[in-house]
């Protein structure tokens, strides 16, 4: 069954070159990023890729690249530039620190 | 796996300890706490600790914790977590782990490993926060 909510789990709609696909992703700041975006929560909307959307927060929020993070989509930590579904949740996760 | 408000109580380690006494097949419950320190850096005093989380993704992670440790460790039977969010002051428990297994000697290991995957693995954050009300960011170890 295709879940539209969340784009077909192929993910191969979000990120081809050239792709006219258009999507909103939601961003989550954690920890000391979301003092320094004094945000939360932010929805990115007419987002093409993933590297669409690192340019944007970028622009949105330049000093963020001063910091050390990791990026999880829907959950997961990420290695490498992902494909995004429209509705994906996007999160930047600073170093950790529980205990 | 729970997050909950504020400081894991004494009540709450009671119950904790009260349930695994429950499993009558096990010998041993390995407990660990993590309290909050009160440390001085730079001549300030730590009052607090303020955590934060990525709560979904803790659920997540914790549950490929508990089921690494389940697979490496065969004697283990259960593992209990539960993490503070919020506020927690210095000298409160803000982390409590109870393994209990067949026999002491998996039990603590298990225990000892599922701590160090705990502060690995989970999108948890937290804020110094000292005696004049100061806050800085801590990063483990």
């Amino acid at each position: 069954m295709i879940n539209w909510i969340y784009g077909p789990p192929s993910g191969g709609l979000g990120g081809e070159k050239g792709s006219k696909v258009i999507m909103e992703i939601s961003v989550l700041f954690f920890g000391v990023l979301a003092e320094v975006t004094g945000a939360h929560r932010k929805h990115y909307r007419s987002i093409q890729s993933f590297g669409d959307l690192k340019h944007r927060i970028e622009d949105d929020f330049p000093e963020i690249i001063h910091y050390n993070f990791r990026i999880a989509v829907n959950n997961k930590i990420i290695n490498e530039e992902p494909l995004l579904s429209h509705g994906d949740e996007i999160a930047y996760l600073p170093p950790f620190a529980g205990g | 796996m729970r997050l909950i408000d504020g400081p894991v109580s004494p009540g709450t380690i009671s119950e904790v300890v009260t349930k695994g006494r429950k499993n009558s097949d096990c010998g041993a419950h390995s407990l660990f706490l993590g309290q909050v320190r009160r440390d001085l850096i730079d001549e300030k005093q730590v009052k607090a600790i303020e955590y934060s989380a990525y709560e979904e993704m803790v659920i997540m992670e914790a549950d490929k914790i508990n089921k690494t440790i389940l697979s490496e460790f065969d004697d283990v039977k259960t593992i209990e977590i539960i993490h503070s969010k919020g506020l927690v002051r210095a000298g409160e428990i803000s982390l409590l782990v109870m393994v209990s297994a067949g026999h002491r000697n998996q039990a603590s290991k298990a225990c000892a490993k599922a701590v160090e995957l705990i502060k690995d693995k989970l999108p948890i954050w937290k804020k110094e926060v000292f005696e004049d009300d100061s806050q800085q960011w801590k990063q483990n170890e």
